[in-house]
């Protein structure tokens, strides 16, 4: 069949039968599942998909128009959205992507609590976005300019009047509006998954309402603080031993004392002995108030050894009245409190008691511990999930932008694979900057022999440097806050688009133009 | 002389290239101390072996190779300069094109590079795409275009901005007669238009048929440097060429020029067409016929923004329109377009009409001036020439 000439016919051809082909899977859905196609989870696949991919071709017809202008680098950044479609290259992502976001929501099992289901969708969806855009950026930015060298397209485009700075700006350009283009199409699907899914009906009442409160919005975190400070205990200990004239003063030394006295009673304050209680005051809550907004106390304990099934009930005090609360090991838990737990300081007082508050005599009998970081935290609603959703995704765009300049510079100097492996190396390092530097901190420290050590030694260091170096990478990764219902606030996106949207991104760009404008596009090497 | 009172368009003083291996240590003098002054409105050919250091040249002066010593100026300016490359197009060897793109699409993207606006950029895209015949497939991939009509596709982006210096580097490798015909057609087109034109090519014909002045390199050296008739003249034989004469008629010319001057005739022979000459004639019958085919069609006319000044009178007035054009949307107006106005042509009204190229060769006299022969018609001329001093040259290359 010869399609025709005219782009919009071919367009309308296409959508027609497209359409076509979607109405005939419905009807497939419907006759074999005897329901509503769109209630039914093959139904949605491929329904979402269908949209998902008219949604990227609409969008795409969309920045093909806005970069029709006269100026150079639009031309190129067309041509570069051009060549990632019809060379098939970007296309396989785009198409990997879609397909794994219209699968994902089918593939939670039903029996899983619903806001459990909606986070791992949400959870393996943005990981799978982050993952797939960054590994085509890094292919299309290595390529980019490579490719050109190397087959000698470049020789036309350069003898054009168009400086080099222009050309790298419009290739980065290019791949930037199709990084765009995509976190648009994923992200609106995503979201419509995701609210699509919180609509079904959880396991039970709290668990329908735990989507809503807990995963899709956008919560700000006050960590705990301890009743009195343990740098103030930490001083009285240090007082009493020099009363005493300790010589554990002279052996140890004063400073270090007093470091080792404040982790101790922090260790401490978050264990808590059979019978025992702990206090734990949360502040800064006057806006929670101010808003009339519900507080959630999260947390989570491990105790040594476990009870039966994991399963401990625990006491609580608030404003002088006590609850019992189920707790499972090393499981969340999340108790919802009325704003008027919030004095009019803005404070929450909350005592942790591990005895059983309905039949003390059965308490399980062992020491529980409340892990640092989040381990325990009171969490109130600052905003909604939409904004918060679309931060997450300018943070990961800035990051994708960081790339695309790394990738082309690289390509500038060097061949497509080296460029390539170079950018995918550099974004490794940086993704797991975070766990490598708590992983190199102690790296080789067992080592006896000394040619070893200093050999390990040198390692760590190299690697602690460059993981420092590309640690915000890791720092501004809104992926975990988002499907934890926490608030990606601003700052995030000021702070992600200063450091490696202007620093990173500028210095990357600074260093490709130098060597792509002092690099012989003819060269030949002999 | 009026074209010496202008700068030169291209200037290369003591141009040197040496290339170097991945310690950095020199191999190769690709070019070696090249001092090269290519005047306004000329069309300079630049000729010499494999390796002789002509691409090397094209590139310093396209800037995608810097030299390692010695200068080279385009429009008095460095070749980077992106005025400066606003006024030049250029040919690779090899049509280094985006596969994915259609032929539409090619031009549209150079022609935006160009800051050419919407409306003249797809005014030239169709002349162009007429002019190399490659209107009927302008939707198809220039990935799956034949290596001519990709030279062809090649040559219209070279066009697209109507260049004051065209860099042709092999332009006609690759393409059929009638491509290779147009070429030369287009070539002395812009000529007359005041254009100029550097060519580097090793078909020697085409050189001889279209330039003004010659250089020859091997080794990176200029071995020899003049204009076509300087260089081709053979000072001490006379040719004839005349109506049929028979042989009695023949030998009275011999016994007078025995008697009055003691000279022999070397050789009396019927004069013949040139192969070309006759390939276009069939082509031309075939189109008139109206034989199909799927590759590229015979090109039209050369496009008119290309051919100011050189087409039929009813079409001056358009031509005058895209004249205007042309010259409002040029970043920067050439200085010899403007000091020197483009020329009338000589004879031909339009130098592109294909018929006139397939008529026989016209019986000019050898020692005409090689310039005025060639303004006379477009269709190849000298009907013998001795190439010895080209052909030597480059057999003493090839066979050193």
């Amino acid at each position: 069949m010869k399609l025709p000439d005219a782009p919009w016919k071919r367009w309308s051809l296409t959508l027609a039968l497209s359409a076509l082909a979607l109405i005939a899977a419905e009807a497939a859905v419907w006759l074999g599942a005897g329901h509503d196609p769109l209630r039914d989870s093959a139904g949605r696949t491929f329904a979402g998909a269908w949209l998902a991919a008219w949604l990227f071709l609409a969008g795409l017809a969309l920045l093909r128009l806005l970069l029709k202008f006269e100026w150079a680098p639009l031309s190129v950044a067309r041509t570069l959205l051009d060549e990632a479609i019809r060379m098939r290259l970007a296309l396989a992502f785009i198409g990997l992507l879609i397909l794994t976001l219209a699968v994902l929501p089918a593939m939670e099992s039903s029996e899983t609590p619903l806001h459990y289901r909606v986070q791992t969708f949400l959870s393996l969806g943005l990981g799978a976005t982050a993952t797939l855009l960054s590994l085509m950026t890094i292919f299309l930015a290595s390529i980019g300019l490579s490719g050109e060298i190397q087959d000698q397209r470049i020789f036309t485009v350069m003898t054009k009047p168009m400086g080099r700075g222009a050309y790298l700006f419009g290739k980065w350009l290019g791949i930037m509006l199709l990084d765009g283009l995509l976190l648009a199409v994923a992200g609106a699907t995503l979201f419509s998954y995701a609210f699509q899914m919180a609509r079904e009906p959880g396991i039970d009442r709290a668990d329908a309402q735990a989507v809503w409160s807990e995963v899709l919005t956008a919560r700000a975190s006050v960590p705990p603080r301890p009743a009195a400070p343990f740098e103030d205990k930490a001083r009285e200990k240090i007082a009493r031993l020099m009363r005493e004239r300790s010589p554990l003063l002279q052996e140890v030394g004063a400073d270090q004392l007093f470091e080792q006295i404040v982790k101790d009673e922090e260790k401490q304050w978050r264990s808590i002995e059979p019978r025992g209680r702990a206090t734990f005051v949360f502040e800064g809550l006057r806006e929670a108030k101010a808003l009339e907004k519900p507080v959630q106390i999260r947390f989570t304990i491990n105790t040594l050894p476990e009870p039966p099934e994991k399963l401990l009930t625990l006491g609580m005090e608030i404003k002088g009245r006590t609850a019992a609360v189920d707790v499972r090991v090393g499981e969340y838990k999340s108790v919802t409190l009325n704003p008027d737990a919030i004095d009019a300081q803005g404070r929450i007082e909350f005592i942790l008691i591990n005895e059983n508050p309905r039949n003390p005599k059965s308490s399980f009998a062992a020491t529980i511990t409340i892990p640092p970081a989040d381990g325990l935290e009171a969490l109130y609603e600052r905003g909604g999930f939409a904004l918060n959703f679309a931060r997450a995704t300018a943070i990961l765009w800035i990051k994708l932008g960081f790339l695309a300049m790394f990738g082309l510079g690289a390509g500038a100097l060097l061949s497509f694979p080296v460029a390539a492996l170079l950018t995918l190396g550099v974004y490794t390092l940086a993704s797991a900057s975070g766990f490598l530097i708590d992983a190199l901190k102690y790296f080789g420290d067992n080592e006896k022999s000394e040619a070893l050590k200093a050999a390990t030694s040198s390692v760590r260091w190299t690697g602690m440097l460059l993981a420092e170096l590309l640690g915000p990478y890791s720092r501004y990764a809104p992926g975990a806050k988002v499907v934890d219902g926490r608030l990606v606030p601003w700052s995030d996106v000021l702070g992600c688009a200063g450091w490696i949207g202007l620093v990173w991104t500028g210095l990357a760009a600074a260093a490709g133009w130098l060597i792509f404008r002092l690099r012989e596009l003819a060269r030949v090497q002999v | 002389m009026v074209a010496n009172a202008e700068p030169p368009v291209i200037e290369c003083l003591g141009l040197t290239k040496v290339f170097k291996d991945f310690w950095m240590r020199p191999r190769v003098t690709a070019v070696d101390g090249l001092d090269l002054v290519v005047q306004p409105h000329q069309v300079f050919g630049l000729l010499g072996p494999n390796g002789s250091g002509k691409s090397t040249t094209i590139k310093m002066i396209l800037g995608l190779l810097f030299p390692t010593k010695g200068r080279v100026a385009v429009f008095g300016q460095l070749p980077s300069d992106v005025k400066t490359k606003a006024r030049v197009g250029y040919l690779p060897e090899e049509s280094y094109l985006y596969r994915f793109l259609n032929a539409r699409e090619t031009l549209d993207f150079y022609g935006r590079i160009f800051n050419l606006d919407r409306r003249e950029r797809n005014k030239r895209i169709d002349m162009l795409l007429e002019m190399v015949g490659l209107q009927a497939v302008q939707r198809r991939p220039v990935g799956e275009f034949s290596k001519g009509m990709q030279r062809r596709i090649g040559l219209a982006q070279a066009l697209i901005n109507d260049p004051d210096l065209l860099i042709l580097d092999e332009p006609t490798t690759g393409l059929d007669p009638l491509g290779t015909r147009q070429i030369k057609d287009l070539i002395l087109n812009l000529k007359q238009r005041g254009k100029t034109v550097l060519l580097c090519s090793h078909l020697l014909a085409d050189v001889e048929d279209v330039c003004d002045r010659v250089t020859i390199l091997y080794g990176g050296k200029i071995r020899a440097l003049g204009t076509i008739d300087e260089l081709l003249r053979v000072s001490d034989s006379t040719q004839f060429e005349t109506e049929h004469l028979d042989p009695a008629l023949v030998e009275k010319v011999r016994e007078l020029l025995q008697r009055e001057g003691n000279r022999k005739i070397h050789r009396v022979e019927a004069p013949r067409r040139k192969l070309e000459a006759l390939f276009l004639e069939i082509v031309q019958q075939a189109l008139k016929e109206g034989a199909v085919t799927s590759g590229a069609r015979s090109g039209g006319t050369v496009a008119q923004f290309l051919a100011a000044g050189t087409q039929a009178a009813s079409a001056s007035e358009t031509t005058q329109v895209i004249e205007s054009l042309v010259n409002a949307a040029k970043p920067q107006p050439p200085a010899q377009s403007s000091a020197k106005p483009a020329e009338t042509p000589k004879s031909g009204a339009d130098a592109a009409v294909l018929s006139a190229l397939t008529a026989p060769k016209p019986a000019v006299a050898e020692f005409a001036p090689a310039a005025e022969s060639k303004s006379a018609a477009p269709a190849p001329t000298s009907p013998s020439v001795d190439r010895s001093v080209i052909d030597g040259l480059l057999d003493k290359g090839d066979k050193k």
